[in-house]
């Protein structure tokens, strides 16, 4: 039998309706008994095991029975364990496997795909299991590059069938999913995408702590994936809106009872389910990468969740979950006065009474009024921050609403920074923390204008959801009667306003992480529909540069507005109104972006804070609408385009 | 022939003609280059790394981008996401590559900044190791010639790890010490016939020669000692290893760790924890061990390993270690003192090459000089180092203890004239005070002191002399003349209580005593010496620790100023086995006899270990009674070695070597 008659004929076998429903129990079969096995099997009880006994209840002073401290602790720390275990996530991605092989298998090419898998693992895994250094590598990247692209292609076919009805729309559509694997441009970009991310693992330092690992990973293949695709995305719909154009072929197109709006709207739409496949196939691997980088072995273990005797977990598991692979709410504290307060108002009338020395009918407006009220309040605030080491020794602080973390029953994360003496780099200062019910936690080595963090249990915070506490400007110790003294640190320290806070999971790292992926797709999103809005009245490289700047500005609007506050400007040179134009303007515009800005969804991933439903909500909500606006002036634009005089010349 | 086939011929020849004349050029200018000193390295062949040709690729962007990098890295470290700054600042240093302040930025900020974020020994230590690394393997590689980073390398061993600012610095001490076991060996035995200054340094130059004297390659060792060969291959076969010994510095280093455990736990008579608790890994290696029962082939493979992993991997000169051997002193390569001097040395010697009139009143060189001195004195300081392999390598508490090296005494003066001349306007004759003068007069006011409290009148005096005679002696100290016409003892006396609060010397004072009660009264049977030198020793402990643990008791840091162990008993029996070791049989039996049993017991099976073999043979031959008659074993050993094992995993427990584990 020729090669080709074999081809064909198997390519009959595997669109045949039996192969299909055979393959489709075996997967449904195999899919059950991993499930089966993963909920048997899991167990942390081997590090529980081998960890001595804690009391559960000590005597105190008084022969009282209370709760042993050490006993919650060992508690919370199983906990985390037994959830960082748990066969939900394991279950979750063969589930996900086993569609994805489900729809390989209904689109008639299950064999194929076998087949492909067969070819390649027969050359990458020898690499990578026997090879060694260099071969090793490229065993992985081939292996890990073929199984990215074949995952993106049945995506695109998937969409492609999805798309295959007769309305314009859909037709629009699925012809520009068609053209994204014709055009060069969009395939560099895809094989790029694939290449990266199979060559990221290896740039892991296996010498990093694993939380700081998983952290980089996350950050970078995520923040790499997005600019690329969000490349792909300006490139490519610049490129089928506006070579169309300048090919004619939009007069095929046009002559069709297609109206302007359906044709805006079908490119856009191929765009963004392109990119929402590569974003799909670039999350998924992200995220079962880092599922397996959370399965080897931190700093500390002498094998995965096994910490070394006498311990339950280490510190870099710890902070792995329940600071990293996580969805952390952040609290900073409560001021213990407002600016209205009473004790604000001889203040600001000594203020008052200052500036009529000065000028005799001063009489400050309502709103001059409030300018000096918010000052005076604002030199309160940094005064409360403040802490001196000897007159106040000490200042109270108060986090409210941890009603939640304190049900959780899970360690919280205290996040502070300080500042004193310049901060120079060579000082450092000691703190001591206080809590509510007596506990004391040293901090002896603080550097200073950087944060640092520890992990505080959650029965520090009261019934009422408060966490209380004192902060010392120095370090207790016991003088040579055994009394408690404090031994201050040289100079004044203070508190920046982002300087603590307290977070607490309220979320999964699953959960978190899928709704950043939808924020970075609703982000692709706009930015198609600004590429192709630039590209309805613009030739390609201005429709690219365009948009390129739009997704500029849109990324640095943060880093700007960080910036500007050190921006000096004056209106007495010439130089001086120049660069108070420029302040302004920038102002302007990087707040306009502050939506797209404040989401931060890569570095919320990274650092493990919660992006909430509400702040996807309002955030995709804006973005849609912004999407809605440049689509509206798109098609206005098209409808009033002279195609036929534009040649492209 | 048509018009575009033409012009792609003209094309390609003009191609040729450049590429031929470029290479023509490049040898020309390369060797100018090197004329002129016209390079960072030493040699212009060697190059620029492949970062400066990327810098170089981005153009003018390169300083937008290299100003972004380090906003955002500043960022990062302010907002606590080291995992970032990390992966940034090495950007930057790709981009960077000959600015110096870049490593020695990133590097500090590793060492000092991020380390002090993370709250267990082990991953501090791996912070400290990483800014280390930095500079010394990739900064000082794009920039050999650097005064100002060597200068910040030595800073750091010194500072860092040596120093005990930082809470886990015990847990480094022991770090440090275990790695560099693992790549040096251990460190020579001086014979006790053989003490003589002279004669130590050339022990301890010879124990570094004979790595400079190994073969360069895999081929010249086979040609010199085939059998060391057939060790290697048999080592690459039996684990499995993918590359080649001396070509990867991993498999190098894996190779020496190994061999340096079992050459320990057979050292210690443990060969029944080879077969009853060690992994695969260890009983393979002895295995080999077996095999190839002639040490000198093993030796002389280790030998060759480490040459290469000092020069690949910690980017060291073996041969310049021989020289600062031979120019300061026995340097016990495993104490972080040793490669503060290393590397601040290094520096004065390259950096020299550097100077110019415009630099020559650059703080710089003053620094790396202040370095070099503060170096020598740690190592007379703290120098002389015990500790115990084996317990590091199981993850305990192990003993560490680190006591003054009367070696170096001579030291510090011996390079007096040199830094004070190459220190220019700063140290000028002219000068009433001057920093390194100050530095010379306390230090010989330590070794006095120390000479005194031994009981070495005969050294004490000499450098009390040595003192009086200073002919560079600051001027602007009124006492100085009152003092130096004090007695002896009253001399050495008023050093002590103006400074015992320091750790240096608590432990030089306690260390000193003890010995003097062991040589000077228990190898004598001068009871009335020993009971009152042991008395001082103890005493001098008690008030060092209720001092300092008066300053740290109630943070979680117990171990930070713990520059002896807690336990008086403990660190004076630990020391007597560690002494008993150094002298000769007969010095030993005459120790062993005179001391208690308490004492006895930490010494007996060390004795048995080192000289029971020897001595039955010679009992064997009618030349010695019997091991048993000269060192009897004590009463109640066997329920001192469970109290001993139980007192060191409670030190493991209690966290002694630094800040208390989670």
């Amino acid at each position: 039998m020729k090669l080709s008659t074999l081809i064909s004929t198997i390519d009959r076998f595997q669109h045949g309706r039996s192969f299909k429903i055979v393959a489709s129990a075996l997967v449904v079969a195999v899919l059950l008994t991993y499930t089966g096995f993963s909920i048997v099997g899991s167990t942390t009880n081997v590090v529980s095991d081998s960890q001595p006994q804690v009391q559960e209840m000590l005597q105190d002073q008084d022969g009282n029975l209370i709760p042993n401290p050490i006993a919650e602790r060992d508690r919370q720390l199983r906990s985390i364990l037994d959830v960082s275990q748990s066969p939900v996530n394991a279950v979750l991605s063969v589930s996900m496997g086993a569609l994805f092989v489900l729809l390989i298998i209904w689109l008639g090419l299950g064999l194929t795909y076998i087949g492909t898998v067969a070819i390649v693992g027969l050359i990458g895994w020898p690499l990578y299991f026997f090879g060694g250094g260099m071969w090793s590598s490229l065993g992985f990247v081939i292996s890990g590059v073929t199984m990215l692209m074949l995952s993106f292609s049945v995506l695109l076919r998937a969409l492609r069938l999805a798309l295959s009805s007769a309305h314009p729309i859909t037709t629009i559509a699925r012809n520009v999913l068609a053209e994204a694997i014709r055009m060069k441009i969009s395939v560099v970009f895809i094989l790029l995408l694939a290449f990266m991310l199979a060559v990221m693992p290896m740039m892991l330092e296996v010498d990093q702590p694993l939380r700081y690992r998983v952290q980089g990973f996350l950050q970078w293949s995520t923040s790499f994936s997005f600019w690329l695709i969000a490349l792909l995305v300006v490139f490519f719909s610049a490129a089928t809106v506006s070579y169309e154009q300048r090919e004619k072929v939009i007069w095929q197109t046009m002559t069709k009872p297609v109206a302007a709006w359906q044709y805006i709207i079908g490119k856009w739409l191929g765009v963004v389910l392109l990119s929402g496949a590569l974003l799909t196939i670039s999350g998924l691997g992200i995220f079962q990468f880092t599922e397996y980088l959370r399965s080897q072995t931190a700093l500390g273990e002498v094998a995965p969740y096994q910490a070394s005797e006498g311990r339950i977990m280490t510190e870099d598991r710890m902070i792995l979950e329940t600071q990293v692979l996580t969805a952390r709410r952040s609290v900073i504290p409560v001021l213990p006065f407002g600016p209205h307060d009473e004790q604000f108002d001889a203040a600001l009338e000594a203020e008052v009474q200052k500036e009529r020395l000065l000028q005799t009918d001063f009489n400050p407006t309502p709103g001059q009024l409030a300018g000096m009220r918010m000052k005076i309040f604002e030199d309160a605030v940094s005064d409360y921050r403040s802490i001196d080491p000897v007159y106040e020794g000490y200042a109270t602080f108060s986090f409210t609403g941890l009603g939640p973390a304190r049900s959780l029953g899970k360690p919280l994360t205290m996040r502070y920074k300080i500042n004193a003496e310049g901060n120079r780099p060579d000082m450092f200062y000691a703190m001591t923390f206080s809590f509510e019910d007596g506990t004391i936690i040293q901090r002896p080595q603080t550097g200073l204008g950087f944060s640092h963090t520890f992990t505080i249990d959650p029965r520090f915070i009261n019934e009422q959801g408060e966490l209380n506490l004192q902060i010392y400007n120095g370090q207790l110790a016991l003088d040579n009667n055994d009394r408690m003294m404090m031994r201050p640190n040289p100079g004044t320290m203070t508190i920046p306003p982002d300087g603590l806070e307290v977070s607490y999971q309220v979320g999964t790292f699953r959960g978190n992480f899928t709704r950043i992926m939808m924020v970075l797709w609703t982000k692709l999103a706009l930015l198609a529909m600004v590429a192709v809005w630039a590209s309805s009245f613009a030739s390609f490289p201005v429709a690219c540069l365009m948009s390129i700047t739009v997704f500029l500005i849109g990324e640095s609007a943060g880093f700007v507005q960080s910036a500007l506050p050190g921006w000096a400007m004056d209106s007495e040179s010439v130089v001086g109104v120049i660069r108070t134009g420029i302040f302004h303007f920038a102002n302007g515009v990087s707040k306009f972006f502050s939506a797209y800005h404040e989401l931060k969804p890569t570095q919320r991933i990274a650092d493990g804070r919660v992006l909430g439903w509400a702040q996807v909500s309002s955030g995709v909500l804006a973005m849609i609408s912004a999407t809605g606006v440049f689509y509206l002036i798109s098609v206005y634009i098209f409808r009033r385009r002279q195609l036929a005089i534009y040649s492209g010349q | 022939m048509g018009h575009n086939t033409k012009v792609r011929l003209i094309a390609i020849l003009v191609m040729m003609l450049g590429l031929l004349g470029s290479g023509f050029l490049t040898t020309a200018i390369a060797s100018s280059q090197g004329q002129h000193e016209l390079v960072y390295t030493d040699r212009a062949e060697d190059g620029d790394p492949p970062q400066v040709a990327l810098g170089i690729a981005m153009g003018a962007f390169r300083g937008i981008f290299v100003n972004i990098l380090w906003l955002e890295a500043t960022a990062a470290k302010e907002e606590g996401r080291f995992y970032e700054s990390i992966e940034l600042a090495s950007m930057i240093t790709k981009l960077q590559p000959r600015l110096p302040q870049v490593w020695t930025f990133h590097s500090w900020n590793m060492a000092y900044n991020i380390s002090v974020t993370t709250h267990t020994p082990e991953e501090r230590w791996e912070w400290v190791k990483a800014g280390v690394d930095l500079l010394r393997k990739e900064g000082l590689a794009a920039n050999p010639n650097d005064m100002h980073m060597h200068k910040e390398l030595g800073w750091m061993f010194l500072h860092k790890i040596s120093g005990y600012t930082d809470d886990a610095n015990q847990y480094y001490k022991r770090q440090f010490a275990y790695e560099w076991h693992n790549i040096m060996g251990p460190a020579p035995t001086i014979n006790p016939d053989e003490r003589e200054r002279r004669k130590v340094i050339d022990l301890y130059a010879g124990w570094v020669q004979r790595i400079v004297d190994a073969p360069d390659t895999r081929t010249m060792l086979g040609e010199a000692n085939p059998n060391a060969e057939a060790i290697a291959r048999a080592f690459e076969s039996a684990f499995k290893a993918n590359t080649r010994l001396g070509s990867d510095t991993i498999l190098d280093e894996e190779f020496l760790r190994r061999y340096q455990l079992d050459v320990e736990l057979v050292r210690a008579g443990k060969l029944w924890t080879i077969e009853e608790q060690s992994g695969p890994k260890t009983k393979t290696m002895h295995a080999l061990r077996e095999q190839f029962p002639d040490e000198q082939d093993w030796d002389d493979l280790a030998n060759f390993l480490r040459k290469h992993v000092l020069i690949k991997e910690y980017n060291m000169e073996p041969v310049r270690m021989v020289q600062q051997v031979r120019k300061y002193g026995p340097i016990d390569w495993r104490s972080p003192s040793g490669h503060a001097l290393y590397w601040s040395s290094r520096g004065t010697d390259v950096g020299r090459m550097e100077v110019s009139a415009r630099n020559r009143t650059s703080m710089d060189f003053l620094n790396a000089y202040r370095i070099v001195m503060q170096s020598v004195q740690d190592l007379w300081r703290h120098g002389d180092m015990y500790f115990n392999y084996l317990d590091v390598h199981e993850g305990r508490a192990a003993y560490y203890q680190a006591v003054p090296n009367v070696y170096f005494v001579p030291s510090y003066g011996a390079m007096l004239n040199e830094v004070v001349n190459a220190s220019g306007v700063y140290e000028a004759d002219h000068k009433p005070y001057r920093q390194f003068s100050v530095g010379y007069e306390n230090f010989l006011r330590d070794a006095i002191r120390f000479f005194y409290r031994r009981g070495d009148i005969a050294n004490a005096e000499f450098w009390f002399d040595k003192l009086r005679n200073f002919e560079g002696v600051n001027v602007n100290d009124p006492d100085f003349a009152y003092e130096m016409s004090l007695p002896l003892k009253e001399f050495a006396d008023k050093q002590l209580y103006d400074s015992m609060g320091s750790p240096q010397v608590a432990v030089s004072e306690v260390y000193a005593s003890l010995q003097s009660a062991f040589f000077n009264g228990l190898m004598v049977r001068n009871m009335d010496v020993f009971n009152g030198q042991w008395e001082y020793a103890r005493k001098a402990h008690a008030y060092f620790h209720k001092q300092q643990f008066n300053e740290v008791v109630a943070s979680t840091s117990t171990g930070r100023m713990e520059f002896m162990d807690r336990d008086f008993t403990f660190l004076a029996g630990q020391l007597f086995a560690n002494m008993i070791m150094t002298v000769h049989p007969e010095q030993a039996e005459l120790l062993y006899g005179y001391a208690p049993d308490d004492l006895r017991r930490y010494a007996y099976d060390s004795l048995a270990i080192q000289f029971k073999p020897l001595i039955d043979q010679m009992a064997e031959q009618n030349r010695s009674e019997p091991f048993e008659i000269l060192f009897p074993e004590p009463d109640g050993m066997a329920q001192f070695r469970v109290f001993y094992d139980a007192k060191i995993e409670a030190r493991t427990n209690r966290g002694v070597e630094g800040i208390q584990q989670n």
